[in-house]
């Protein structure tokens, strides 16, 4: 299975823990990194972008948080968007939420999964699992 | 009332008076005008007896004269003298013969130029009365009776009157047919004698000398033809008839009818000047008014008396009576009747006088009552009436409207520019719609008035003025304003709440998942280092984390159908139940509960999310709250209620105390042996509250319940 390069943007400890964790348990070559909001997953970007990173830190996927402070899910995920260099990145939304109102904005906005947390750790994991496998084997992430 | 009011029945009360007045006037009149035409004709008929009278006296008169006259011819002188000497007058030498043929002669010529006289006789006393001379009117022409017809009239009645009169004395005889040889002579004639003695030197009657009159023209001469309506009778002293206008009764007495005059009803009367008396025939009830008069000879001697009677028909009074009478009727039946309609047309004119006080007196009070401000000005817009109402809403006193322009009684430009736009539009035939204007006063307060603006047309095209309602809305427009307002933050509140409610909802969640999360981890990794207690305490942890989660789900899913919009769809009751059964799935299973779906109400409108999770709600209770001791049936069933179209979920469970009836609805409440969040029936209240339906419960312990639910129906 392909390794992934991961970008996770999660405000709160604990659930990105949980995230990560899985990742790693379920593909140990992932290549994960964190941002605890939009604002600096947004300069993360851009700074891969002008090459102050290296390219190979290009993501082939985002878990973006809904809720975060400074900017949240959705204005990083407008922004992302905007940017023709990065909005071919498949954005992965979490959220609490079930509201169709927000199922709705994500989509709108392009991006391309969401995903409810549930509260159960397994049923967690198991999403995050198929997510990976998804993403990895079944569909082809866009080249960096 | 108007006192001058003429009411329907004084009108009818005036108008029959009238009629009765006029009743009795007719009477009245009738009654005057014959009065008067009696007194009239009284004087008339009075001078017409009179003047026939005169011309029989006239007649008598000449028919003296002429008998006079001849008693004195010489001729007759000359015949005694030779009577009495040997038939020879010695005086003038001449024979008796020859005197006798004189007096022929002159007799003759005298018959001959008098038409009434029928014959004049020289009659001697001697041998019987014998005629001496006779000559008379036969066949029309004169004949002197030969010496051998001649005859004595000795036993006749007016020889032996005559005979004893003194000289120059005159005999009349009355007036009769003529007979001859005492029979009547035919064709009839009336006649009357005159003779006169004549005497010879001594005072010795010699004979008579009588003339006998022809009667008729002298009786004709009486009637008049002129005058077709006067009647007139000549009346013998007996009272028969010798001139009356029934021809038949003339003369009628020489045949035996010796009915007269006095003999009848009112022939009788006593003469009073003035008066006029009446006679009724009684053969043919012919009634006269007559005035009688009597005829009066001179000559002094055996005068016959005779009654002229100049009468008039009653027929011809009554027609007199009528043609004047009805003369001065129908001038007062004008005038009544003028008075009749004069009477109409007031009665008329002061109905439309009180239907146009009544109507003022309407009117005012709808203006002074009001408690809208009525205004009215002339063209120009100057004040010229207002009511109580608008001197309190503009707070002015009479001196400081009177006479002043509309616009002053506003301090705002604004308001003084929408009224006098007003009133040019009005004037140039424009409509306007009412408007609203502000209403300033000095010490700050204002007030909304809604103007309503319109133009007085008094009978011509042209403006005469305006008439102008401020209707005051201050009050009206401050709710409004309050109500937008409260609108405002009424939606600003929702928006506020739903914000609240949403970023709560997501807040508590979050902890829950790393709550829920570490727990299972921690149960995971470290469960066997723990003992079975505290593995069962990790696991309720877990589990309420899970409980929790759903609850606010729930929470989340009432809020948002309290904040939206309800889209309602028609939906198929049977689907919607089969969608519920189907998310229940798991407990109908388990509990083998047994549903059935009747929708005898197929379609229900409703919103079909919120209809399958109410459904959801009821059937997860039903089986929760099912009899242990048997397995659940539990019905679907739809229909109409009234203005309801209902669904009622009844199972066979344990049911519920009554007590307990309204407390199930509440948040969170739950039965002690109930299992479940509490929250499933105040989300079932909800959303039929939403719905502006209802939601009931029958149930008792051991009946089992039902739960109906009622939309209502949009007809």
């Amino acid at each position: 299975m392909k390794a992934l390069n991961i970008l996770v943007a999660e405000d709160n400890n604990d659930h990105a823990e949980m995230i990560i964790d899985a990742l790693n348990e379920f593909n140990s070559e992932n290549v994960i990194h964190r941002v605890t909001n939009g604002e600096l997953l947004i300069k993360y970007l851009k700074k891969i972008c002008t090459g102050e990173l290296s390219k190979s830190y290009f993501p082939d996927l985002i878990f973006l948080d809904f809720k975060m402070p400074i900017l949240d899910g959705i204005g990083a995920l407008k922004v992302i968007k905007n940017d023709d260099l990065v909005s071919k990145i498949p954005i992965i939304m979490l959220s609490t939420s079930n509201s169709e109102d927000d199922i709705n904005k994500c989509y709108r906005l392009g991006a391309s999964t969401y995903i409810v947390k549930p509260f159960d750790y397994h049923d967690f994991v198991n999403k995050i699992h198929s997510l990976n496998i998804f993403w990895a084997t079944l569909s082809k992430v866009p080249p960096r | 009332m108007n006192r001058f009011y003429l009411s329907e029945s004084r009108f009818a009360l005036s108008v029959g008076l009238l009629i009765v007045l006029g009743i009795v006037s007719a009477f009245v009149i009738r009654h005057l005008v014959t009065q008067y035409v009696l007194e009239t004709n009284a004087a008339n008929l009075s001078s017409q007896a009179a003047i026939r009278a005169s011309i029989l006296q006239r007649g008598f008169k000449n028919g003296s004269a002429h008998t006079e006259f001849l008693a004195l011819t010489p001729p007759i002188k000359g015949m005694i003298r030779a009577s009495k000497n040997n038939n020879f007058d010695e005086r003038e030498k001449t024979p008796y013969a020859f005197w006798k043929r004189r007096l022929e002669t002159i007799f003759s010529a005298y018959v001959a130029v008098n038409a009434n006289i029928a014959q004049i006789r020289f009659i001697g006393m001697a041998d019987g009365g014998l005629e001496l001379v006779r000559v008379e009117r036969a066949n029309k022409q004169v004949l002197v009776v030969a010496e051998e017809n001649l005859q004595r009239k000795a036993s006749r009645d007016y020889f032996k009157e005559t005979q004893n009169l003194q000289p120059g004395e005159l005999y009349v005889s009355s007036l009769n047919l003529n007979r001859e040889f005492d029979r009547i002579d035919e064709p009839l004639w009336p006649t009357f004698r005159i003779a006169t003695p004549v005497y010879d030197g001594s005072k010795e009657v010699f004979g008579i000398l009588i003339v006998n009159f022809d009667a008729r023209s002298l009786l004709d001469s009486i009637l008049d033809s002129e005058n077709s309506e006067l009647d007139i009778f000549l009346l013998n002293e007996a009272g028969n008839y010798l001139v009356s206008p029934d021809k038949e009764k003339e003369f009628a007495f020489e045949y035996g009818d010796s009915t007269g005059w006095f003999d009848e009803k009112g022939g009788a009367e006593e003469e009073e000047t003035g008066r006029l008396p009446s006679i009724v025939f009684s053969s043919n009830g012919q009634k006269y008014w007559y005035k009688l008069h009597r005829v009066v000879c001179e000559s002094s001697a055996n005068v016959p008396t005779l009654f002229v009677i100049a009468a008039l028909k009653d027929s011809v009074i009554n027609g007199q009576v009528y043609q004047r009478q009805s003369l001065t009727m129908l001038a007062f039946s004008i005038l009544i009747g003028f008075a009749i309609l004069l009477l109409f047309f007031y009665r008329k004119f002061s109905e439309k006088t009180l239907r146009e006080i009544k109507l003022k007196a309407e009117f005012e009070a709808i203006v002074s009552g009001t408690s809208d401000a009525i205004v009215s000005t002339d063209e120009y817009g100057v004040i010229h009436s207002w009511n109580q109402a608008a001197l309190r809403i503009f707070r002015r006193s009479e001196e400081q409207v009177r006479a002043k322009k509309l616009v002053q009684l506003f301090g705002d430009p604004v308001s003084i520019e929408k009224i006098s736009e007003a009133i040019d539009k009005l004037s140039n035939k424009r409509q306007i719609n009412n408007f609203d204007v502000e209403l300033k006063f000095g010490n700050g307060d204002t007030s909304q008035l809604s103007v309503a603006l319109s133009p007085i047309y008094m009978n011509s095209p042209r403006i005469s003025g305006f008439s102008t309602i401020f209707h005051d809305v201050s009050h009206a427009r401050q709710l409004q304003t309050s109500l937008e307002m409260i609108n405002v933050e009424l939606h600003n509140r929702n928006a506020e709440m739903e914000r609240f409610i949403y970023t709560v909802s997501h807040d508590l969640k979050s902890p829950l998942v790393t709550i829920g999360g570490f727990s299972r981890l921690l149960l995971d990794s470290a469960g066997e280092a723990l003992d079975s207690k505290n593995r069962h305490r990790l696991g309720r942890i877990i589990y309420n984390v899970e409980q929790m989660a759903e609850l606010l789900d729930e929470l989340l899913h009432i809020s948002r159908v309290i904040q939206q919009e309800l889209e309602t769809v028609e939906c198929n009751v049977d689907e919607c139940g089969k969608e519920a059964c189907e998310a229940l799935n798991q407990a109908i299973l388990s509990s083998d509960a047994e549903i059935a779906i009747d929708a005898k109400l197929p379609i229900i409108r409703a919103n079909r999310r919120l209809f399958v999770q109410c459904l959801q709600n009821l059937l997860a209770n039903a089986i929760a709250h099912r009899d242990p001791s048997c397995a659940p049936k539990i019905e679907v069933l739809s229909g109409q209620q009234e203005a309801f179209h209902c669904v009622a979920v009844k199972d066979n469970g344990i049911g519920i105390d009554a007590k307990n009836h309204e407390q199930i609805f509440r948040l969170f409440e739950r039965l002690d042996f109930g299992q479940g969040n509490g929250v499933g029936l105040a989300i079932v209240k909800t959303v039929m509250e939403k719905h502006k339906g209802w939601v009931k419960l029958d149930s008792s312990p051991g009946v089992g319940s039902t739960f109906t639910l009622g939309f209502p129906s949009k007809d």
